[in-house]
């Protein structure tokens, strides 16, 4: 099994349930959970810790998620229920509903599963830089560097130029790490390797597009230059 | 030969030059930089600049025009210039790039990490380095 997510955080407040998710993530060693157990203590816990996968249930004290937008803007998520989905509540589809009690086997599913979304940027280590004078030239350079990529690519690829390619991929590497996309970094190193033997492999560069747009949507849109 | 204070930083992407300055920045020390963006342009500074010499060279490896592996190869040829320590600062865990670096008297390789702290403390080791290591006369 891949395992996709190594910090996931439960929002649960049923013990039985909590019994339940933390002997499942026993029994898969690399899991690191976390429980929290009303929204309040969710968003804290969001705000200040690396997570990269939230579970929660429907209604946590009978309040339902959907009356917590916010907690859904930071991570990839999932939804436990013990019936059906409330629709009533949703604008927008959650990317996977499981049934509760979560067995084994959804458990590791749902730990090697893609929602269907790009990797979600940080803007942590951007927003800790207090030189203005670096911040509006990491911004312009951060912007450039993706919107001439996202222009390079698929030219490279259809002219089948992977020495080009790999140049570029090998350039985003830093950019991804320094927005603390973990996957697309290992993406673009796994890319590369795979482009200095000569091997292209589509559904990586089309990956990688993704990323890269999803990252530009994410930066702030002005220059801060002064 | 004369031996300036400054570090000489080879690497051609401005992001991990902007990361370089601030975390010297944030170090607080306040050491003299200068940086070229390939190791061509770095080599024809050092041969007009023989009696200014860096005291440490901090050297990415995948550059265009000259990249460090041949930058290295080409400086360790050089009478005054190869005892100059260089540091190589490069996102390849490549064995055989580390090899070669140390084949070639390198006194340092660091492989540029996922996340900034550890990015940071890196550069702390290299401004240590700067700062306390004694070079030749």
């Amino acid at each position: 099994m891949a395992l996709i997510y190594e910090h996931i955080l439960y929002l649960e407040d049923d013990p039985l349930d909590i019994r339940n998710m933390q002997w499942l993530a026993e029994q898969n060693p690399g899991i690191m959970l976390h429980i929290v157990t009303d929204f309040e203590s969710c968003k804290a816990y969001l705000a200040s810790h690396r997570v990269d996968l939230l579970i929660l249930d429907q209604f946590i004290h009978g309040e339902h998620y959907a009356k917590h937008p916010g907690l859904l803007n930071v991570t990839p998520y999932i939804i436990l229920t013990n019936g059906s989905l409330q629709p009533s509540f949703l604008k927008e589809k959650p990317p996977l509903v499981l049934p509760k009690p979560l067995t084994l086997s959804d458990f590791e599913k749902l730990v090697g599963f893609t929602p269907d979304q790009a990797e979600r940027p940080s803007l942590q280590n951007f927003d800790s830089i207090d030189n203005q004078k670096y911040r509006a030239e990491m911004l312009d350079l951060l912007q450039n560097e993706f919107k001439t990529a996202l222009e390079r690519i698929p030219i490279a690829v259809d002219h089948n130029k992977l020495g080009e390619l790999r140049d570029i991929v090998h350039k985003l590497g830093g950019k991804f790490a320094f927005l603390q996309m973990k996957r697309t970094h290992t993406l673009t190193r796994t890319l590369e390797k795979h482009l200095a033997k000569g091997q292209l492999d589509t559904q990586q560069v089309f990956d990688l597009t993704e990323a890269i747009s999803h990252a530009l949507s994410i930066l702030p849109k002005q220059s801060l230059r002064i | 030969m004369e031996n300036s204070s400054y570090i000489l930083y080879l690497e051609d992407d401005p992001l991990e030059l902007i990361k370089f300055k601030m975390a010297l920045s944030d170090l607080g020390h306040n050491i003299p930089m200068l940086n070229f963006e390939n190791g061509q342009l770095g080599w024809d500074y050092l041969v007009t600049h023989i009696n200014v010499l860096p005291k440490v060279i901090v050297l990415d490896l995948r550059m265009p025009v000259m990249n460090g592996l041949e930058f290295l190869e080409r400086i360790k040829d050089h009478i005054s210039l190869k005892r100059i320590p260089i540091i190589v600062l490069s996102s390849s865990e490549n064995q055989d790039d580390i090899l070669f670096s140390f084949d070639h008297q390198v006194a340092g390789y660091f492989v540029k990490p996922f996340d900034l702290d550890t990015y940071n403390e890196i550069i702390s080791k290299i401004a240590a380095y700067w700062q306390s290591s004694k070079t030749p006369g």
